[in-house]
Order: structure tokens, then sequence, then C-alpha cells
């Protein structure tokens, strides 16, 4: 499967308004199960996961948060955009006590992993595609100023490499 | 060949594309090692025979070999310092 494929219009959310991440995670899983995408378990082992292995990227212009988790919770693979209408705070990865103000949040639903040659080289690239963009000011000018979803998933879909 | 182990949370994304990205920079730099992605829970098994540990998660312990930032590699920021301790490390 292409990366791009995985990306879906129904699993964009724009400026959704969240108190805090725990909030977001409850929204979002909530979402994922009722859309088929993951299992019941995901909204548990998501946020397990986030407080014992952080995932924001300290990267610029904005902080980007790639939250994941095991495959066993996840039915079909997909990447889920979001822009928040008001940052949450979210703790960096591999350095779990800097927190950074998230409004980008890509969550990764992948199957395979260790052990799983097909799979895992996909994620690989995937990740060094999306990672590499973030970084690029033109890239991050387009989430910032879309509109509509649809303007969302164009500006995402624009990602070099995608 | 001389060991060095990357490890993740969850094994599925972060540890394997550090490692690609450092496999591929010993080979351009023609360093005689390689990476292997493993299991955070597992990690420990594979410190006695590696030279360099790329962590991706926070670190709490102390380890008998250098522990390098594996965030460097993932986002590119830092990732030449990062590189030079691995290159002392494997050729230490």
């Amino acid at each position: 499967m292409a990366h791009r494929d995985t990306i879906y219009r129904e699993l964009i959310q724009l400026d959704w308004e969240v108190a805090d991440q725990t909030e977001f995670f409850d929204k979002m899983a909530a979402k994922l199960v009722e859309l088929g995408y993951v299992k019941e378990t995901f909204a548990d082992a998501i946020k397990t996961r986030e407080a014992n292995f952080p995932t924001a990227l300290p990267v610029e212009p904005f902080p980007v948060a790639i939250p994941h988790a095991d495959p066993q919770h996840i039915i079909k693979p997909f990447i889920a955009c979001t822009r928040l209408k008001n940052p949450v705070k979210w703790c960096e990865m591999a350095n779990n006590d800097e927190e950074h103000d998230v409004k980008f949040i890509f969550m990764l639903g992948f199957l395979g992993g260790h052990g799983d040659a097909d799979g895992s080289n996909e994620h690989v690239e995937l990740l060094q595609i999306l990672v590499m963009n973030f970084q690029k000011p033109e890239v991050m000018d387009r989430l910032v100023n879309a509109k509509t979803e649809d303007e969302y998933m164009e500006a995402v879909l624009s990602m070099e490499g995608l | 060949m001389k060991q060095i182990v990357v490890a993740c949370g969850s094994g599925v994304a972060t540890s394997q594309t550090v490692a690609s990205k450092v496999n591929r920079l010993l080979k351009e730099n023609n360093v005689p090692a390689e990476v292997l992605a493993v299991d955070i829970k597992s990690v420990d098994r594979y410190i006695p025979s590696s030279v360099a540990y790329i962590a991706i998660t926070k670190v709490d312990k102390e380890y008998p070999i250098p522990v390098i930032n594996g965030i460097a590699f993932l986002t590119g920021v830092g990732q030449d310092a990062e590189f030079k301790k691995l290159v002392d490390a494997v050729n230490a």
C-alpha cells in the first residue's frame, strides 16, 4: 500500500478543540473505533504508550507529535492528521521532561513491526518522509493556512516523497 | 563488524527509521559497524555485544557503553555531533 493511500479524508481533523492530550486521545480513539480502523483496546494502548514513550518531535518551525500504538490494536493502517484549535502540552520523545505546545498531530496506525520485513520498511520510509517535511516552512505554512479539511488533505499530500 | 544497538518503545517505527538512517551514514563513511533495531524490553541483552546504544527513549540507567541521542538522526538536528560520537565509539 502506498503511503498516500493511508491518508483518509475522513481522518482529517481540523481545529479540534480539546483541553488536553487525554481528551484528544479519547476523541480520536472513539472516532477510529467507530470507523473501524482500530480495536476497542486502542484508547488505553495509545495512552499507556504515550505516557511511557512520548512522541513530540522538537522540530522547527513547529513541534509535531507522532503518537502510535502497538500493531495488535490496529485493524487497518492509517495516518490521522489533526490540527488543534489550541495547542496542548506534549512531552518530547526521548526527553520526557521537556514539554512542547503541540498543535499538529500525525497519529500513525501501523501493522507489523520487528520481524516483519515487508511492513517495517514501509514505516521507516514513511517516517523519514514525514519528519523531513515537518521541517519545511513552506509545508507547515500550508498546514497552518488550510481553511477546510480538503485543503488540509491537499497540503499533506503535497509533501515531497509521500 | 562492530554492533550498535537502537531501541524504541514499540519497535514499530522510530527505531527502524533511525537504524536505516545510521546504517546508511556508516556505509557512506566507511565505518565498519552495523545497527541492530530491537525492542526496548530486550535492549539490555544486546548491550554487552554492542559498542554504542542509540536511545530513542529516556534513559534512566547507566550503561557501560556510550549512549547516543537517536532523535538527532530522526530530525537531522544535531545529527553530525551524534554521528561523530558514534564513530568515536566504533573506533575506540
